[in-house]
């Protein structure tokens, strides 16, 4: 740090710096202030209005709000969205470490290489195949489910997407085992960076493969694991392609999802300003989950350069 | 326990231990995999095999659901897709590595403010603001023109391409840039010929990362595009969904080749990608 005394002195150091530092970010808020925040601040605007979404909007303050806590559909997608984004946390984080894990165990490169390359081409597959691929097999009358039920003689009692109790549930099993993509690859980029030395004397000192992996893998994850929990819980709460290719929030709203039901109200039946009040309690939701994980996940990211 | 016999049982262990792992990465593999054997085994089928022996090898093999796939124009979508992924790409990685240099190198009034300001938009909720956009683009009159793709896709790229970027960038040794600031170099040329050649892993892994969103996302071309001409392709292949009858085989055989350009991008930049989302800088 011993330029920070060169001449000059800090402060027009700072400022030199700050012209500097503005016009490089010039191209970036040039493109998110237009295309990502004017946006967004015209959503939460209009969530207080009612809008059909081209006619001038009426102001109604909290009128979308009030409706939307006597709104039987939300309140069953918020129970849903909570289930499922619960649901897609644990598979983000859990399958993939197992995978990662196992491939670090491996003494092979060569077979680290390959695993590493065939477990996450498979994200190039497009998620509306994935989606048609697994209604297919969900077909309750000639799927691949009910042939294999078949095949033993055994009787299939549950429609799997048209049963009403089950149908969110076979929803979240899509996907499994929920193994592949750079979810892997990220963790097995954190578990080569741990010191193999600790690592190693670990297991010297009897500890079982699981007790390293809880008292010095997982801690020492902590950034992976964090970054990609809060990208999990974003797409979760979020998330509605499923249900909007395979259900449309059916039978009955028994898949429905706040996405979903947000984008209903705002394309089907042009309820613009109910439908940005539903985003922004999305967005509401997302920002104190988001701070709440940041807070108690603190890790070191941080460095000091000038 | 003799030495001798210890690490002797010791090796026996680690080799069945060996077993194991490549035993369960084989089957979770194969469970991976069974989606995309459907798909290449429906783009085969016309519609009476897909409706009576789904899951099958039926004959015979309609390969011709290719052929009648190709003479729908995908070709053409997937230029148009090959020019939507390129500029957004480059649209998007260009600005986030300038604002991922300052936010991890250099110290300024505003910093943190701005950065979260950047961090922030990993939060909006994508369905919140498409309606918004879709009239912003209209006021704008880039309403199916090119640069509707373009400039939200770079927008949205932002977010996450600078988080990554500035831990990459703050992982580069400081001495770098302390003797490059002695010989007076500027900035903009410590970023140009010292911390962009270190970073092209990053950089590659990032740019195939979005590349991949931006081919196969449906709901934002739909969206914005009205023009048959610059459809993209997984837009463009909704031609085969009618309301009333749905062509699965040339659907599926479309997208086969729609994602063939994907899967030799990865197939030749495999080691580069990989060598990039190893480096470490994915995590905050």
């Amino acid at each position: 740090m011993r330029s920070r005394f060169a001449a000059g002195g800090e402060r027009g150091r700072l400022l030199r710096n700050s012209l500097t530092a503005y016009v490089f970010l010039i191209p970036t808020f040039a493109l998110i202030v237009v295309f990502s925040y004017y946006p967004a601040f015209s959503a939460l605007y209009h969530s207080f209005t009612e809008w059909n979404g081209f006619a001038a909007p009426r102001f109604i303050l909290f009128e979308n709000f009030e409706q939307m806590a006597s709104d039987r559909i939300m309140l069953a997608s918020l129970r849903n969205m909570l289930i499922v984004s619960g649901w897609s946390l644990l598979m983000a984080l859990v399958p993939p470490l197992i995978v990662a894990e196992l491939i670090d165990s491996l003494r092979s490169d060569r077979a680290q290489y390959w695993y590493r390359l065939l477990f996450v081409v498979p994200i190039v597959v497009p998620l509306v195949v994935t989606l048609y691929v697994w209604n297919f097999i969900y077909d309750p009358d000639i799927g691949l489910v009910k042939s294999i039920f078949d095949s033993f003689g055994w009787e299939l009692e549950t429609r799997m997407l048209g049963d009403f109790n089950n149908a969110l549930y076979f929803l979240m099993l899509i996907g499994f085992p929920f193994a592949s993509g750079v979810n892997v690859l990220i963790y097995l980029a954190g578990l080569q960076n741990i010191d193999q030395e600790v690592r190693d004397s670990a297991q010297l000192d009897g500890a079982t493969a699981l007790r390293r992996v809880i008292y010095i893998d997982l801690p020492l994850l902590k950034g992976q694991i964090r970054l990609l929990g809060i990208l999990a819980l974003i797409g979760g709460i979020q998330g509605f392609q499923a249900q909007y290719v395979l259900t449309d929030g059916g039978p009955g709203y028994a898949t429905m999802v706040p996405g979903l039901w947000m984008y209903r109200q705002g394309y089907n039946y042009s309820e613009m300003g109910y439908a940005s009040a539903i985003g922004t309690v999305m967005f509401i939701l997302i920002l104190i989950l988001t701070i709440f994980s940041m807070h108690r996940f603190r890790s070191q990211t941080e460095y000091v350069a000038d | 326990m003799a030495p001798l016999t210890r690490r002797f049982s010791e090796s026996v262990d680690l080799r069945r231990v060996q077993w194991v792992s490549h035993a369960i990465l084989i089957v979770l593999l194969l469970l991976t995999i069974i989606p995309v054997l459907l798909l290449l085994l429906f783009s085969f089928k016309n519609n009476t095999q897909f409706f009576s022996q789904r899951f099958e090898i039926t004959l015979p093999l309609y390969v011709n659901n290719y052929t009648r796939a190709w003479n729908a124009d995908i070709g053409k979508y997937m230029l148009n897709s090959l020019i939507y992924t390129v500029g957004s790409v480059t649209l998007t990685l260009v600005p986030a590595s300038l604002s991922a240099y300052v936010f991890a190198r250099l110290r300024f009034y505003g910093k943190e403010v701005l950065f979260y300001m950047v961090l922030g938009l990993l939060m909006i909720p994508g369905v919140l603001t498409l309606i918004p956009s879709f009239i912003l683009i209209i006021d704008l009159k880039l309403l199916s023109t090119r640069w509707a793709f373009w400039l939200p896709y770079a927008a949205g790229g932002q977010a996450f391409a600078i988080l990554v970027l500035r831990t990459s960038f703050a992982g580069l040794p400081e001495d770098l840039f302390e003797s490059a600031r002695v010989d007076g170099a500027r900035e903009i040329r410590i970023f140009w010929s010292i911390v962009l050649p270190l970073s092209l892993p990053i950089l590659g892994t990032l740019a195939l990362l979005q590349a991949n969103v931006i081919w196969n996302d449906l709901i934002w071309p739909l969206t914005i595009n009205t023009n048959p001409e610059l459809k993209p392709v997984m837009a463009g292949l909704m031609i085969f969904t009618g309301i009333f009858r749905t062509e699965y085989g040339p659907l599926f055989a479309g997208y086969v080749l729609a994602s063939l350009p994907m899967i030799v991008l990865f197939a030749f930049t495999s080691r580069l990608f990989i060598r990039g989302l190893m480096s470490g800088a994915i995590r905050m």
